[in-house]
């Protein structure tokens, strides 16, 4: 089962620092890309961290790329010493990621963030200048027509049709 | 007044630089295959919608994919047992 809803809901519930970015965030400005993971700017410092494993704590997280091996066995210190988490869980896949390429770590990202309402909840959301800029720095296809539907939107926006 | 209209030259191009611009994003859109109005359908969403809206196409994406495993699983068994017959 993948459900972004239920992820998103537990991660603020729990206060956990994030912002959303990847093709998730594409998504909510109005993309028609479809993405299967939920792409996550993470602040790597072990209360947030210590925050997200009780947010997701019964949502059985495992590593994705080393083995299938439990989150959860692993203590915060070394939890800590990632630059990012690629995280399967059974709510879906779920990646947090320290550094986002031609922006920086946390802070800037958090900088370069909009807040929106998703869920009834208050979130934040990387702005649409910084993605398109993110996606045109990606080498995949996919990547790049996601950066021309963004273009395109951001176009609709300044005209204020929307 | 010779400032002038340069200034109202400067002013025109750049309107013209904007549109050339413009003109080009949409073009750019329709030759990769982007639809403009599935786009302009989402927006006409709030965020938490265009999220409803993505999780149903998720479903789908991967219910189709299920599906699609599940027949090339069955066509395999087919043609194995073929296979064996013939032997």
């Amino acid at each position: 089962m993948k459900d972004f809803k239920t992820l998103i809901d537990r991660l603020i519930t729990n206060s956990v620092d994030f912002v959303i970015i990847g093709g998730f965030a594409a998504v909510l400005y109005g993309s028609t890309t479809v993405t299967q993971d939920l792409d996550l700017c993470f602040l790597f410092d072990q209360k947030n961290l210590e925050k997200l494993l009780k947010a997701i704590l019964d949502l059985h997280p495992r590593h994705r790329m080393i083995g299938k091996t439990k989150v959860m066995d692993e203590s915060i210190e070394r939890l800590s010493s990632f630059k990012n988490l690629y995280l399967v869980t059974d709510a879906g896949y779920l990646d947090l990621i320290g550094e986002v390429k031609e922006l920086g770590n946390f802070e800037n990202v958090l900088k370069h963030s909009v807040e929106i309402d998703l869920f009834g909840h208050k979130c934040k959301v990387l702005d649409i200048d910084s993605l398109i800029k993110s996606k045109k720095g990606m080498a995949r296809n996919k990547d790049k027509n996601v950066a021309v539907e963004l273009e395109l939107i951001k176009r609709r926006l300044q005209e204020k049709k929307y | 007044m010779l400032k002038n209209l340069q200034k109202k030259l400067i002013a025109m191009s750049l309107v013209f630089v904007y549109m050339l611009n413009q003109m080009d994003i949409e073009k750019k859109a329709k030759k990769e295959g982007i639809d403009l109005s599935l786009i302009d359908a989402n927006l006409e969403l709030s965020y938490t919608n265009r999220a409803i809206l993505h999780q149903k196409a998720l479903n789908l994406v991967l219910e189709l994919k299920k599906a699609g495993s599940t027949y090339y699983e069955r066509l395999q068994n087919i043609n194995r047992s073929a296979h064996n017959k013939q032997r």
